[in-house]
């Protein structure tokens, strides 16, 4: 770590900034998901998963999307060592002090929000990438995925999970980024949950709408 | 009251600690917590049974920043806006364990039992936690109009007493409300302003060459102040360090 | 001995200028070739070091706590006295000059106050440029309060943390020093002994308190910063480790101790309430403000109070005495603190104390009632906090417990006009000093004489002294007068553990805090509030028993490194012959003035009765060994400026 010198607090303006950028693309993600509710055999769904895999615009961003959640890991895992080096000897007695739980629940939801990308990868973009075999018929792979009980219910409590990562990234990012004041500051964090609601219903409502076959 | 007491004994700074449990008696709600380590000091003297605990104390009106004790899982005891000497044993139920624990980070060694080496916040302070005035030479006090909303807050910033509750909440062992309430006092004022970009700079760069953790805004940190220093601080310190990297004075 | 107060000529309001005009002045590129040891990181030290680090000295500075911030000066809540007059009410550096030469019973001396009040103005200036954050007004100016002892309002404030604020100003000046390299900063490292050579002060033997390991240090001056000697009485408002011992240890080596008998009670502190307590604390004084003081006009109320049978908001408007309206309704509630304290006592001795029977009641029903309870909150809250958090009774619901404790020692070191003492080459600053207050301090104002001794009189006085000491190049600590001074206090330290090495486990040893208990209780027993020549002569009487006591049954526990119960010893050794100084004081000084209470001279209305005829002068105290009584030479002052009235604050 002592190759690379960047400040503790520049480093989390960066997990922040990372973070926006990833909570942007996830709404994209989400939006575009929103296409296999429409009742046309995929047309606009699979239209769109053309677009994205030739694209060289899209293409590039991939590769800058991959780069920020690499790097946004990277970034966390950084700190969290330096968090945990900065008190080798822990206390006896367990921390009683009014805290936000969300903050210290992120490194775990981060990790697991990694494992069930994992997941999902192999069902889609590995797939799309050919480093998995599987049905390239998104649209179908989908409805034939979020119709089995446990899948759905494992995208749901991944969306569960997401939505604690965001809703405290995003209150975090405005503290971070110095956003957070005496006038405004509890008005962003608002903003800033209803965001992580927003997208985290609409990822949620292609899996029950599916499974339920609305 | 009765309490049993399990306290953090370490003999000096380059040997291991334990817990040794010590039983009290007869101590009177009334009594404040460093009162009762003063009635079992004297009864360890007296009884000559160890060394009395050595613990960090001196005005005992929570205004000097020099106790601190990390009580049943919280910096200064269960109660909001005190420090430790203002903590009262009508806080405990008769009966309790009190677990008695020193500030633990790796910027704040252990020197003996309870009292910790704090100078690492005098070394912060030293690198810019000031505003460069020598004595003589300055403009008459009202020659600058203040306003007075952020008089206050810049007041309320730096009523820290710099105590070290706030390393000692903090999951991150993290100094930021401690830099961040420094750094705001100073900014807010038209006086400090004038340094504020090199001063951000150089003490952020001194709180993390001393082996403080970053901040993952758990906010103990302000929910343990004795002196309520609010989170926007460190809002307002990251602020001005964002300013700061674009800022066109930099060396 | 001789007393040289050294005031330059002239007509009072130019002596200042005069001295600076013809003092010596040190070239920039000698002054880091000087070395300046200051002990001492409160107002008055971490100023002077400020100072004079900036001006290129090489300064040593060093603390007994963990860090220079923790220095008592933090602990000031209500302000600090300038003469700006910003709310023009007739303010002006004359009338804040006679306020405290007024407030100090005419016990001060003229010149030196003169020039306090001249300074002050700039010490607000000074401390706004470093980022005081001073309460403002709307228009974003300054405000404000008024204090005890003065009708303008001249007290400018910080919330109810003024010394606070002030003292990280202060400390933010130093810590850029310490960053320039100009001062070098020793913290958990006490001032053991003074180091005299020919005459002059050259150095300190230092202890770390960490370690244990003693230490020579030697500079071509010393400045001591190191505040009052208040804790001699075990309860007082002044901080766990404030201790007189540096200046006593000085004291020991020829430096003259000046008018210890002075001691000020401050009326407004929260109440005794019990055996095990360890400090009282202060409310501010500005809180006499708003708040009105009042006992039971009846005893049987008083005793139904004392019984907790009655509420003090059940009695009854006119069976309230307010009695400090009532004796003096030109200043009422805000006459100075011994008027006010010797009031409350004289009350609580009548049989009309409310509590423990020690206890008046500060009120603040009129004050909530006139300008609503967030008024008051915004005014007063954290003092109220402060009092529900050790008392655990609201103070907006019912009124306030106060009683007098020993605050601040108006007797000091004896300085001349230089702040220079008896030795040549040793300084002494702030409380620490005997010179500016008299027999009494106004509120507000200590904060002022350290600051202004730290940053604009020490720093010209000291050059001139300095001025010529280029010559002697630097200072060594291998000689013999440091190996004698560091030989006594290893001696000293190791007489404390003959007891608890040499007794056998069943033998009856006592711990040092038993002692110093013992001690204050004597002292504010027969030496504190008021005291005559019988109470004087039992406490001198038992303070030497005390001390016999002391030496055959205290348990010093431990060893050398880190041992509190060993510091807490060696300040209690010094503390037992400051006894019997104060005491000696007391009893010369047949007169009353100010803080200094005889029984047998008062008025018949129970007001301070003076002598000036015999009584005018500092009596400063000459150490002649231990046990034997100390010689007195008199420094008389002539109020060549000032009309000499009784102090009438009715």
């Amino acid at each position: 770590m002592g190759i690379v010198k960047i400040h503790s607090i520049s480093k989390k303006i960066l997990v922040a900034l990372l973070g926006v950028f990833l909570s942007i693309f996830l709404f994209f993600h989400a939006a575009a998901n929103m296409c296999i509710l429409r009742h046309d055999g995929g047309v606009w769904y699979n239209d769109f998963c053309d677009f994205m895999g030739t694209n060289y615009l899209v293409k590039v961003m991939e590769v800058v999307l991959l780069g920020s959640f690499i790097c946004h890991i990277i970034l966390t895992v950084w700190l969290t060592i330096e968090n945990k080096m900065a008190r080798p000897q822990g206390y006896h007695k367990p921390q009683r002090s009014k805290t936000h739980t969300g903050s210290k629940l992120q490194v775990w939801t981060g990790i697991l929000i990694l494992a069930c990308l994992f997941c999902h990868f192999m069902d889609f973009y590995f797939v799309k990438l050919g480093l998995v075999d599987g049905n390239l018929n998104f649209y179908d792979q989908a409805h034939e995925k979020f119709q089995i009980t446990h899948i759905a219910v494992a995208y749901l409590v991944f969306f569960v999970v997401v939505w604690f990562h965001m809703r405290h990234g995003f209150a975090a990012m405005f503290q971070t980024l110095g956003l957070y004041n005496y006038k405004y500051g509890r008005v962003l964090e608002v903003l800033g949950a209803i965001y992580a609601w927003v997208v985290c219903l609409m990822f949620a409502s292609v899996v029950i709408g599916v499974y339920f076959g609305f | 009251m009765r309490f049993i007491l399990h306290i953090w004994r370490q003999e000096n700074a380059h040997v291991k600690g334990h817990f040794e449990t010590y039983p009290i008696d007869n101590i009177s709600p009334d009594c404040s917590f460093l009162e009762m380590l003063d009635i079992l000091n004297e009864s360890l003297i007296n009884d000559r049974i160890a060394h009395p605990v050595c613990f960090d104390n001196d005005c005992r009106e929570g205004i000097c920043g020099m106790c601190g004790l990390y009580i049943n899982g919280r910096p200064h005891g269960n109660d909001d806006g005190i420090t430790t000497c203002q903590l009262h044993m009508r806080k405990f139920k008769d009966g309790d364990e009190i677990w008695i624990e020193p500030w633990r980070a790796k910027a704040f060694p252990v020197i003996r039992d309870l009292v910790v080496d704090r100078s690492a916040f005098d070394k912060i302070i030293q690198a810019g936690g000031y505003i460069s005035t020598t004595t003589g030479g300055v403009p008459d006090a009202n020659a600058i109009p203040v306003n007075k909303h952020k008089a206050d807050m810049a007041m309320d910033a730096a009523a820290c007493i710099g105590c070290g509750a706030c390393v000692a909440a903090c999951k991150n062992a993290s100094a930021m409300l401690f830099v961040g309430a420094k750094v705001s006092h100073l900014a807010l004022l038209p006086q400090g302003k004038v340094e504020a970009m090199d001063r951000v700079r150089s003490m952020v760069a001194k709180m993390d060459e001393l082996g403080f953790g970053n901040c993952t805004n758990t906010y103990a940190c302000e929910a343990e102040c004795p002196k309520l220093i609010k989170r926007q601080n460190i809002s307002r310190l990251n602020r001005q360090w964002i300013g700061s990297l674009f800022g066109r004075d930099k060396k | 001995m001789i007393l040289d107060s050294k005031i330059p000529a002239g007509p009072l309001a130019e002596k200042w200028t005069n001295y600076k005009a013809s003092q010596k002045l040190v070239n920039p590129a000698n002054k880091r070739k000087l070395d300046i040891i200051v002990v001492g990181t409160g107002l008055a030290g971490a100023s002077a070091a400020a100072s004079l680090g900036a001006l290129g000295f090489n300064v040593d500075i060093f603390c007994i706590q963990d860090s220079p911030r923790r220095a008592h000066s933090i602990a000031a809540q209500g302000g600090i006295n300038a003469a700006k007059n910003y709310q023009n009410d007739g303010d002006s550096v004359e009338r804040l000059f006679r306020d405290t030469i007024k407030g100090g019973d005419y016990r001060a001396r003229e010149a030196n106050v003169y020039r306090l009040a001249e300074v002050s103005n700039a010490i607000i200036d000074q401390c706004v440029a470093q980022g005081v954050p001073f309460a403002r007004d709307y228009g974003g100016l300054l405000d404000n309060r008024s204090f005890g002892g003065a009708q303008v309002s001249r007290t400018f404030y910080a919330k109810g943390q003024t010394g606070q604020q002030l003292l990280l100003g202060a400390y933010g000046a130093l810590s850029r020093e310490i960053a320039r390299g100009t001062v070098k900063l020793h913290t958990r490292c006490e001032m053991m002994d003074l180091v005299v050579v020919d005459g002059r002060a050259r150095g300190i033997i230092t202890r770390d308190l960490v370690t244990g390991r003693l230490q020579r240090h030697a500079a071509h001056a010393v400045v001591l910063a190191t505040g009052g000697y208040g804790n001699i009485y075990y309860l007082s408002t002044n901080a766990m480790n404030s201790n007189g011992s540096a200046a006593w240890v000085c004291h020991r080596k020829g430096a003259a101790f000046a008018n210890p008998c002075y001691v000020q009670i401050h009326p407004t502190c929260i109440p005794v309430h019990g055996d095990y307590q360890s400090k009282l604390t202060l409310m501010s004084e500005s809180l006499r403000n708003d708040g009105r003081i009042w006992v039971p006009k009846k005893k049987e109320d008083a005793e139904a109070i004392r019984a907790g049978k009655l509420k003090p908001t059940a009695i009854a408007e006119e069976d309230r005495d307010y009695y400090l309206e009532r004796r003096y309704p030109a200043f009422g509630n805000l006459v100075p603190r011994d008027v006010a304290s010797r009031a409350a006592k004289e009350r609580c001795d009548a049989g009309y104390g409310v509590g423990t029977g020690y206890a008046v009641y500060l009120d603040f029903a009129d004050a909530i009632k006139r300008l609503g309870k967030d008024a008051v909150e915004q005014k007063y809250g954290n003092l109220f906090q402060m009092y529900q958090k050790i008392t655990d009774e609201n103070p907006y619901e019912t009124p306030m417990m106060i009683y007098p404790a020993i605050h601040y020692t108006m007797g000091g070191l004896w300085v001349d006009y230089e702040l220079q003492t008896t030795i040549p080459g040793l300084f002494a600053t702030g409380e620490a000093n005997f010179s500016d207050h008299g027999a009494n301090r106004l509120g507000a104002s200590a904060l002022m004489q350290g600051l202004a001794d730290g940053y604009f009189v020490l720093p010209y006085t000291l050059q001139n002294y300095l001025a010529d000491q280029i010559k002697v190049g630097k200072i060594s600590t291998e000689t013999k007068e440091f190996d004698e001074a560091e030989n006594n206090v290893k001696q000293r330290l190791e007489r404390l553990f003959n007891n608890s090495k040499l007794s056998t486990l069943n033998s009856k040893l006592k711990t040092v805090d038993y002692f110093h208990k013992k001690l204050g209780k004597i002292m504010w027993e027969y030496c504190g509030m008021a005291r005559n020549t019988e109470s004087l002569t039992k406490a001198k009487q038992l303070v030497a028993e005390l001390e016999d006591e002391f030496w055959k049954e205290v348990n010093v526990p431990g060893g050398m490194e880190m041992n509190p119960e060993l510091e807490k010893a060696y300040r209690l050794e010094d503390y037992f012959e400051l006894a019997q100084l104060i005491i000696d004081d007391a009893m010369h000084r047949e007169e009353s003035c100010g803080g200094h209470f005889r029984t047998e001279h008062q008025t018949e209305d129970g007001e301070t009765l003076r002598d000036d005829e015999n009584f005018m002068y500092v009596a400063a105290w000459d150490y002649q060994g231990h046990g034997k009584p100390e010689t007195m030479e008199k420094e008389p002052l002539n109020y060549e400026f000032i009309q000499i009235a009784k102090r009438n604050y009715k």
